[in-house]
């Protein structure tokens, strides 16, 4: 059995490359199984565990719940409610034997951050030196900056004894495409890591919906229930004058605008244009008009109780995440692990067991 | 038009109850008092009689055909069932009073959508929901709630305020002054302002035509039809929601965002509406224009007998925009002979504060007899020996000899005046308290004159070298990328294919593509950072101007991104632009906004980087825009000045900028995608012009 542990920031897409891979593993007829030690709290409006693991669980039709699949929760404040931490250690030891047991190949996703659970001794890349997992960063670039991230949690991964197989570019803004399948993978060539894919960046992969922001908001729905599947590609705030607001608007495409739950002038500009929600906030409840507005033209209105600068705060929280039931992802996130990715060492990684 | 409204042969009144403070039957007992002469039948499923009328159970109990008009006074959600059987029963128009529709919410939009697509569906026209109903002098029909019937007249008034149509009732009854139709639009559903603007053209008891407006539902519709109908007929406009508080208190009124004041402002121009601010204007004017002729120009005499008031009346003329008028030698002559020797005989004619009647009718008639005098104001302040009624009596016969010269009375005072007032009142000659609102008026009516006398409307140019299959080709391109801002280079690509001379940019993803592209132009060229996320390049260092040599650029473009990047840490780079630099010509821009109500709305004024601070622009949509027009308004900036040569400077292209704002209205109507375009600069030359920066954004 192999096993491959995915790694990288929040929002980075491991799921989603982890995903891709396993449907062609299934496809090749490998049995993969998919583990994450540990998982993520649901958002404001959210409830149940993981929802990686839920995802992963019905795609791969595993036979094993949710909270086997992760078995922790990272809590801001886990050390306490984790009281007996060696009851926890022995938890995901449980999980992870019971999962493995039978795989031929075992894909681990990370947590949020690879050094998340340290304080136990459950980060990363503790748990895939004991696991003898290969390691794969996931890293979303935005700048020159952000290989030096690869770079450097991957050579700590190395002095921890953990084998570092390559990173995979995911969601490669377009200024940084040629850069990275040029002066980037030269760099890695250099200290012994391969390019493992260069994914460019699809709005349909990485854009949250409207749910996702509802799930991390909370608040009231107001109108447009059946349209939270809508896709957010840009948030803008509503807090310019009226006889700007137009022309601000128009500008981008499937956005959230966010605005006060008083600016009804703010709120029915927005709604001339191309938007996939409107956020109001304050815990103002909208001239009716503005929900008149919104219910003629399909738009979810969501009102909020924090002010419009805490709901900016939150949004950094917001990320894509492929549901169940979204096969057009799905499939996406498959084509996209063939077409960008060097699909075949990937498979072989996963299936081939190592003594690092 | 719209005869089932205004002119019923039989009308119901759904909801009619014996109940006095009910609406039904206030409704029941305004048609009644008004003396509608046609059938009328209350409904009412449980009633035998009200009113002394026999009561019906349903509209359809009265057979088919035989209603014209309904009047709903039912609860909301027993509209929808009434309105399906009036439809049954072949009724042609539906006026609904009820409340509980789209102003309630979404259960209330639900209903409204279903009650449209009921009246649909049989063929009515529908007036509401949510209105107060509809008055006509003439048939006479009184089918609203409103306390009380106004004078026969020749306005019609058009509101869509209810409020504000029964307040002004109760005001004009008062004031003596007449209407042929009174109608309040409620939502809109169905009929709105350029149906009833239509309908009031065609009614031949109207000569003028009220509005108060807080939006216009259908753009293009209201510009075509107010277009026809202000030549024959004037139309006034009171469009609230101006200032920023006011268009909150709008949009909040009426589930519309109002458009840009501004479009508004060139619509009505455009159309041929005059446009008021003010109440008091709005019914200034329209007792002017039904009860005055509209003057051959804008040359105004004026007789006092007080100078101060004549001073402060000439100022108003000036500063309203007619002129003091000055007479023939003759008539000169004729006032000097028969006007003592102090008495002022130069305009204002001063009769002096001793004048009697006798000098005010030698005054009045000479300057009415005078070619060069377009229209009279008659000052009156009380003195000793004045004489307010016996002016009013000379005013009133001197009326009526020379009706084709407009004439109202300024009776500046209170008692002492109201029985002169009174005289002018029955000769049809407004008279105010102050001569600024006289002057107003008259101004009014000027300002009509010259639009029914305005050209026809003119042909739009066709520009046959438009190549739109290019700029599909663009435009469906970005749209891939999903893209709302076209790149420079997309937006030069698309002007130029309509024929817009500009300076060529192109794209360079690498430092090496904009050294190659610069050997291609020639140096000196610009560079700048090519992002649809990045609007004020210059402002973040994303501009960089005169560079001469292969390792500049170079340079120049990583400088330009780590900029770009540090600024905007997210914006989608494309990489940069590289442009061959043009010398410096006359600044202008060329905007284009798509207003919601009436589409393009273009903007023409200086340019470069002081646009917002001088706010030099011109607007005009693009509707029916010609040539000519588009010369007036270029004609209306300053930089027209810069254009023919400011200070010894050679004069610029006129033309070829004409050329340019026409092609942009050109292109703005083949392409309703289109919603944003900046041209800025565009650089005139005394040979040419060419635009140098191009924004589109794309809806």
């Amino acid at each position: 059995m192999g096993k491959l542990y995915f790694v990288g920031a929040a929002g980075s897409g491991k799921t989603a490359v982890a995903l891709g891979l396993a449907l062609h593993l299934r496809d090749r007829g490998v049995a993969v199984r998919y583990f994450k030690p540990v998982g993520n709290p649901p958002g404001a409006a959210g409830t149940g565990g993981d929802r990686d693991a839920s995802l992963m669980q019905a795609v791969l039709a595993l036979p094993f719940s949710p909270e086997e699949l992760a078995p922790l929760t990272l809590g801001n404040y886990y050390l306490s409610t984790y009281r007996d931490h060696q009851a926890c250690r022995r938890l995901v030891e449980a999980a992870y034997a019971k999962v493995s047991d039978g795989a031929e190949a075992l894909l681990i996703d990370g947590a949020a951050r690879p050094w998340a659970m340290a304080a136990l001794g459950l980060d990363a890349f503790s748990l895939a030196r004991e696991w003898k997992a290969t390691l794969v960063y996931v890293l979303r670039p935005v700048s020159d900056r952000s290989l030096d991230e690869a770079l450097f949690l991957a050579g700590c991964a190395r002095e921890m004894g953990v084998k570092v197989a390559g990173v995979i570019f995911n969601d490669v803004p377009r200024v940084l495409l040629a850069k990275a399948d040029g002066l980037y993978r030269e760099i890695l060539a250099d200290r012994g890591l391969e390019t493992l894919g260069v994914i460019p960046h699809q709005v349909e992969l990485s854009a949250p919906t409207v749910a996702e922001f509802y799930e991390v908001l909370g608040g009231e729905i107001l109108t447009g229930e059946d349209k939270l599947g809508n896709v957010v590609e840009d948030v803008l705030v509503g807090a310019m004058t009226l006889e700007s607001a137009l022309a601000y608007f128009r500008r981008s495409a499937n956005k959230v605008v966010i605005t006060g739950g008083d600016r009804t002038e703010i709120a029915l500009a927005a709604l001339e244009t191309d938007i996939a929600a409107l956020i109001l906030t304050g815990g103002i409840y909208p001239d009716m008009k503005v929900i008149v507005r919104a219910a003629e033209k399909g738009v979810p209105v969501i009102l909020v109780h924090h002010d419009t600068y805490t709901v900016i705060n939150r949004l950094a929280e917001v990320s894509r995440v492929i549901r169940p039931g979204d096969e057009r992802a799905i499939s996406l996130a498959k084509e996209v692990v063939a077409a960008h990715c060097a699909l075949d060492r990937l498979v072989s990684l996963a299936i081939e067991a190592h003594e690092a | 038009m719209l005869e089932a409204l205004f002119r019923p042969q039989s009308v119901a009144v759904v909801g009619a109850s014996q109940d006095r403070s009910k609406i039904g039957n206030i409704i029941l007992r305004n048609i009644i008092a008004s003396g509608y002469r046609g059938k009328l039948y209350p409904i009412n499923p449980r009633a035998g009689e009200i009113e002394g009328l026999k009561a019906f159970p349903a509209v359809s109990a009265l057979g088919k055909g035989a209603v014209d008009l309904a009047v709903v006074a039912v609860p909301a959600p027993s509209v929808l069932e009434v309105a399906r059987d009036c439809g049954e029963a072949g009724v042609k128009a539906l006026v609904v009073i009820s409340a509980g529709f789209k102003e309630t919410g979404k259960e209330g939009l639900e209903r409204e959508k279903e009650l449209v697509a009921i009246c649909r569906q049989y063929g009515m026209r529908l007036l509401g929901p949510n209105c107060v109903g509809v008055m006509d002098t003439h048939t006479p029909l009184n089918a609203s709630f409103a306390a009380g019937f106004p004078h026969r007249g020749e306005i019609a008034f058009i509101s869509q305020s209810g409020a504000m149509l029964v307040a002004i009732l109760d005001w004009s009854v008062r004031e003596g002054i007449g209407f042929s139709q009174f109608v309040s639009m409620g939502n809109k559903a169905d009929l709105d302002e350029t149906d009833l603007i239509e309908a009031a053209a065609r009614d031949p008891h109207t000569k003028v035509i009220l509005c108060y407006l807080e939006d216009i539902r259908e753009g293009q519709r209201f510009l075509e039809v107010a277009e026809r109908v202000t030549r024959e007929k004037p139309v006034v406009v009171l469009k609230s929601g101006v200032s920023e508080a006011g268009a909150k208190a709008a949009s909040s009124h009426t589930g519309a965002l109002a458009g840009s004041n501004i479009a508004y402002d060139a619509a009505f121009r455009q159309a041929g509406v005059i446009r008021v601010t003010t109440m008091r204007e709005l019914f200034d004017l329209a007792v002017v224009f039904a009860r005055q002729p509209v003057p051959r120009g804008r040359r105004v005499a004026v007789v006092t007998n007080a100078g101060g008031p004549g001073i402060v009346t000439a100022d108003s003329v000036e500063r309203q925009g007619l002129e003091m008028a000055r007479f023939s030698r003759e008539t000169a002559e004729e006032l000097r002979s028969r006007l003592p020797r102090e008495a002022s005989i130069f305009n204002p004619v001063d009769v002096l504060g001793d004048a009697r009647v006798d000098r005010f009718q030698v005054a009045i008639e000479k300057v009415l007899a005078d070619e060069n005098v377009d229209g009279v104001l008659v000052l009156t302040c009380p003195t000793a020996v004045s004489d307010p009624e016996g002016v009013a009596k000379v005013m009133a016969e001197l009326h009526a000899r020379f009706p084709h010269k407009p004439m109202l009375g300024v009776f500046m005072g209170g008692e002492t005046m109201a029985g002169g007032v009174e005289v002018l009142n029955r000769a049809g000659i407004p008279c105010f308290t102050f001569p600024e609102l006289a002057v107003g008026a008259l101004a009014g009516l000027v300002r009509y004159g010259a639009i029914q006398a305005r050209p026809p409307k003119e042909e739009v140019p066709a520009y046959p070298d438009v190549r739109p299959g290019e700029v599909r080709r663009i435009l469906e391109r970005a749209r891939q990328e999903r893209r709302r801002a076209l790149l420079s280079s997309e937006g030069a690509a698309v002007a130029s294919a309509y024929g817009i001379p500009v300076a060529p940019i192109k794209l360079a993803q690498r430092a090496a593509e904009a050294v190659t592209i610069a050997a291609e132009y020639g140096y000196p060229v610009v560079l700048k950072v090519a992002s649809p996320d990045i609007l004020h390049k210059t402002d973040i260092g994303g501009v960089r101007m005169g560079l001469k040599t292969p390792e500049e650029i170079r340079q120049a473009f990583w400088d330009v991104m780590e900029s770009a990047t540090r600024h905007f840490p997210r914006a989608n780079l494309y990489g940069v632009e590289v442009q061959k630099m043009y010398p410096k010509g006359v600044e202008l821009i060329v905007g284009m906004t798509r207003d919601l109500q009436f589409g393009p709305l273009l903007a023409f004024g200086l340019g470069g980087i002081y646009v917002n601070l001088l706010k030099d622009v011109a607007f005009r949509l693009s509707w029916g825009l010609g040539l000519r027009e588009v010369e007036a308004m270029i004609r209306e900036t300053k930089a027209y000045d810069l254009l023919r040569g400011f200070r010894g400077e050679k004069p610029c292209d006129l033309k070829a900028v004409v050329d340019v704002v026409g092609r942009v209205a050109r292109l703005v109507t083949d392409f309703p995608e289109i919603v944003e375009l900046d041209i800025n600069p565009v650089f005139a030359y005394p040979e040419g012009a060419v635009a140098v920066d191009v924004k589109i954004t794309i809806g």
